[in-house]
């Protein structure tokens, strides 16, 4: 049995390593950012790929009037590409407010697909399966449902992917609309542009590897009914979709310019039912996908796989070990006598968590701020300690599900006016 | 032969027949003589008498008696049939308070009576013929031919000025002698002293008489005794003091609080180290009782757990804890007595604080087969005996000396020097036998040497945890060596990489700048 001094030792040292990772990441991602910055992107100005657009719905009535409109709006040949709105197994007023849309835009090819109980309202992953089979594009496009994206989001994606073979699919960033509404939507603001630029941006820059975040990404038909469309039981469907555009050997480019704005949860009940769902679907994506760590052919994958599984069960399980002995060190419960960790470095390794998380958020307007910094430092204490409940919650109820063979259910985000 | 037969056979007869006869007094007389029924007045709070109950009641447990406490209130009736030794304290100036089940007992009782403070009850007053006078205003007393004086604030002092017994403790009065404040009739059993107040003399004096009412034999032995002995003591100081201690041949009792948690710890073993070496230099060591402040625990059992493993962590490094020390009210309180002092079979009887943390209470005090009365050792220094006396203590006694009072070196150098000096004999604890067992191990010490689990305690074991603690010490230098590499590695890693990332902000600033804030 271990001791609390190994435990404590093997947990802080997990630790450290993942900060290591991540100062990488942080600092891979913003060479890619300078890159991009004087990069030109060769738009395709002829022969456009027509591109069907999917945006799967499910009680959307709030947003989705805003969502398709925007999306109509994107600055790529009218003709060249169609929306299709999978309004799945709604119980508000979507259809309606759908119809209506589709008589204001008559000449526009927007495609209404109602789904019911009995062949909808399985999942974010069944309703795309649908659209797919209804799609026509060569290219396939996903955006949630409440989602604004730029102008030339879909121009930049279509012109990105259609330029490299190697690529399978690209995506694009997206932003947070509602980021001033209180301190969480604050918080959610800088955890994604953090995210984008050093994880998505950083792999990239690294590994050439990326994550389809769910929306404003773009895919080639062939590639998805190669690998059979949406998996329905994935909860991460993103995640779970990424994995098997690498087993095909295609890669999945970041391409920052593609601007989407999104709605984030303005609630911590809704925050942390979305997190939480986040966090299974990205477990049963790397339990799924595990053993291909010792597959010689997916070696290019290895450092996502691993890095998932350092993130979802090394770091959790290392914080909330060192936690607890620290608890129970103070309780008097358990003796560690492992002093050697200095103040002085734990100063150090929180201010380059700020300034990290800083330089990922300069590169956006009205993002470099003071405000920021402190809101920064205040995420370190509040926002960082959350997200280890959520992963820590997520992670035993993955189990529970598993154990109990319990249905995994799609929580849907609630949305807010 | 047929005569001594028969002479045998009436011998025989008439002590079956006594056997039934049933006077009281024979009846009295074949019951525990170390009982004694304490009955009081009340606690007189707030007054020159508001000890007096607690220290006779101490006083008795550290004579080896086994004291049951009882005011006149919750007095029942018979009570004193059951006792061969009665100790009435009057506390209150008017003791018409006497209960009337208290006063009809007394009438047939046959037993031993001692009465402090107060009118002595008529039907003893009588016996001894006894005379007594009151004193107002400001009244000498000299006691063991010391003088003190009590200062009277409008209440009178009651001395013995004539009386059918030994008169101890003159009393004078500008000078003159003019009565005693004790007097004992060994014949009748009968004792009594007119007065007690919060004095160190008037105690010694009661205590002497009492001891000579029990008919208790021999002089008591005082024992130094070193408190307050912590895991966060100087111990600088501690193994200085018993050094000196012990190149000056003066045996001493130790007393260290017991600990707990982290038993494992450095910081432990550095305790255990000063206690073995206290031990090292003739000291014999007792545990302090833990502080107690809350009673509510759901774990009815903690104390003796906690009692359990510190008694097994010191066997374990061969220390042999050989008693307790304890206040007063833990003899009186069933799980007190089970998970404190059921390990030992000595106990140092210290002084109740002014809050007592009742558990299970019970008017019947546990006795030990080693007690000792607690006195602070600056107390019986100020009673300034002069040199040529000798202070002779009535019970064995722990003199205790809290080692948080050396603050300074003088401090210390005093406290040697009225060791060296004053006129009392110190006596060596290691002389008595004792045992203490633990769950797993057992404690004697038994004609001067020390026992652990039946094998003797080597003093030279100190020398072994030196070495002990000079290779932990590699250890932890090694473990230390590693991490402060690991931490200056570190450091040196993250200020390069906050460098670098003060550069990318300054880049940062300038496209932002460009990006967004150019006009």
């Amino acid at each position: 049995m271990l001791s609390a001094n190994t435990l404590l030792i093997i947990s802080t040292v997990c630790i450290w390593i993942l900060l290591c990772i991540n100062i990488l990441l942080i600092i891979a991602g913003y060479i890619y950012y300078l890159k991009t910055e004087h990069a030109t992107v060769h738009l395709v100005n002829k022969d456009y790929p027509f591109v069907s657009v999917l945006v799967p719905a499910h009680n959307e009535a709030v947003v989705i009037t805003q969502t398709v409109k925007s999306l109509l709006s994107f600055n790529y040949p009218s003709d060249r590409y169609e929306v299709i709105v999978i309004n799945d197994n709604s119980s508000d007023n979507s259809s309606e407010l759908l119809e209506n849309l589709k008589l204001n835009y008559p000449t526009r090819q927007l495609i209404i697909i109602n789904t019911n109980a009995r062949n909808g309202g399985k999942g974010k992953s069944n309703a795309l399966n649908i659209g797919l089979k209804k799609s026509k594009g060569a290219l396939i496009a996903v955006y949630d449902a409440d989602n604004t994206p730029e102008q030339n989001a879909l121009l930049y994606l279509v012109s990105e992917l259609v330029q490299d073979e190697r690529l399978g699919a690209a995506i694009g960033k997206f932003r947070t609309r509602n980021r001033l509404t209180n301190l969480l939507t604050r918080f959610i603001n800088i955890e994604t542009l953090s995210h984008q630029w050093m994880s998505q941006a950083g792999r990239w820059q690294l590994f050439k590897l990326c994550t389809i975040p769910g929306t404003n990404f773009i895919i080639h038909r062939r590639i998805l009914e190669k690998i059979g469309g949406w998996d329905t039981n994935a909860l991460a469907e993103d995640t779970e979709l990424s994995f098997r555009i690498y087993m095909e050997g295609y890669l999945i480019k970041f391409q920052p310019k593609a601007v989407t704005w999104e709605q984030e949860p303005e609630t911590l009940l809704v925050w942390f039912r979305q997190r939480t769902r986040w966090v299974k679907g990205n477990i049963y994506v790397i339990v799924k996908n595990t053993a291909l760590l010792f597959n010689v052919k997916t070696k290019k994958i290895r450092f996502d796989i691993f890095y998932y599984i350092a993130i979802y069960f090394l770091l959790v399980l290392a914080l909330v070990t060192s936690d607890l002995l620290l608890v129970l060190n103070f309780s008097g419960y358990v003796q560690t006598t492992v002093a050697g960790i200095s103040s002085m470095l734990w100063l150090i390794a929180i201010l380059l968590f700020i300034t990290g998380t800083f330089i990922t958020v300069t590169t956006e307007s009205d993002e470099m701020t003071m405000k920021n910094v402190a809101i920064i430092a205040l995420m370190y204490l509040t926002y960082c300690q959350m997200w280890l409940v959520v992963a820590a919650y997520g992670l035993i109820m993955y189990f529970i599900d598993s154990i109990f063979k319990r249905e995994r259910k799609w929580y849907k985000t609630e949305r807010f006016k | 032969m047929k005569r001594y037969k028969s002479l045998l056979l009436f011998l025989v007869a008439s002590t079956l027949v006594f056997q039934f006869i049933t006077p009281e007094y024979t009846q009295a007389g074949t019951l525990n003589h170390k009982k004694v029924l304490v009955v009081y007045d009340g606690l007189s709070f707030h007054t020159a008498h508001s000890d007096n109950v607690a220290y006779i009641v101490r006083q008795l447990t550290s004579m080896g008696r086994q004291v049951t406490l009882t005011d006149l209130a919750h007095y029942k009736s018979k009570t004193v049939n059951e006792f061969d030794n009665i100790v009435y304290i009057v506390n209150t100036e008017n003791n018409n308070n006497l209960s009337g089940k208290f006063e009809n007992d007394l009438i047939q009782y046959k037993g031993h009576f001692f009465q402090i403070g107060g009118s002595l009850i008529s039907k003893y007053s009588n016996l001894l013929r006894l005379r007594t006078q009151v004193a107002s205003g400001t009244t000498r007393m000299s006691v063991h031919d010391q003088e003190l004086e009590q200062i009277l604030r409008g209440s009178d002092t009651r001395y013995i000025s004539d009386g059918k017994g030994t008169l101890l403790g003159r009393v004078s009065m500008n000078g003159q002698k003019t009565g005693s404040i004790g007097i004992l009739n060994e014949h009748n059993h009968i004792g009594y002293m007119a007065n007690l107040t919060n004095n160190l003399s008037l105690k010694l004096l009661v205590a002497d008489l009492l001891k000579k009412w029990l008919s208790i034999k021999g002089q008591g032995a005082a024992y130094l005794t070193l408190t307050d002995i912590t895991p966060f003591s100087n111990f600088k100081v501690i193994r200085y003091v018993a050094k000196e201690l012990y190149d000056r041949g003066i045996p001493f009792i130790a007393v260290a609080q017991p600990v707990f948690s982290h038993l494992k710890s450095d910081a432990m073993l550095r305790y255990l180290n000063v206690l073995n070496e206290l031990q090292s230099r003739n000291g014999a060591l007792f545990i302090g009782s833990p502080v107690v402040y809350k009673t509510d625990v759901n774990d009815n059992q903690l104390l003796q757990r906690q009692m359990d493993a510190f008694i097994n962590t010191l066997a374990d490094h061969h220390i042999a804890p050989l008693g307790i020390s304890s206040q007063n009210y833990w003899l009186f309180d069933r799980q007190y007595r089970k998970q404190g002092l059921g390990f030992f079979s000595a106990v140092i009887n210290t002084e109740n604080d002014a809050h007592l943390y009742w558990r299970d209470k019970t008017e019947t005090a546990l006795v030990k087969e080693t007690q000792l009365f607690s006195l602070p050792f600056q107390q019986v220094v100020s009673l300034n005996l002069p040199e040529w006396a000798q202070l002779d203590l009535p019970m064995n006694t722990a003199l205790t000396y809290s080692i948080t009072h050396f603050k300074t070196m003088s401090s210390i150098k005093q406290f040697l020097k009225e060791i060296d000096t004053y006129p009392i004999t110190i006596n060596d604890f290691m002389r008595n036998d004792l045992e203490t067992k633990s769950s797993r191990h057992h404690i004697e010490q038994k004609n001067g040497e020390i026992f652990i689990d039946g094998a003797p305690i080597n003093h030279d074991i100190l020398k072994q945890i030196e070495l002990k603690k000079q290779k932990i010490q590699k250890k932890k230098s090694q473990k230390q060596i590693i991490f402060a590499r690991q931490n200056r590695f570190l450091i040196l890693l993250f200020s390069s990489v906050l460098v670098l990332f003060i550069v990318f902000l300054l880049i940062s600033r300038r496209y932002y700048k460009r990006k967004y804030l150019k006009d």
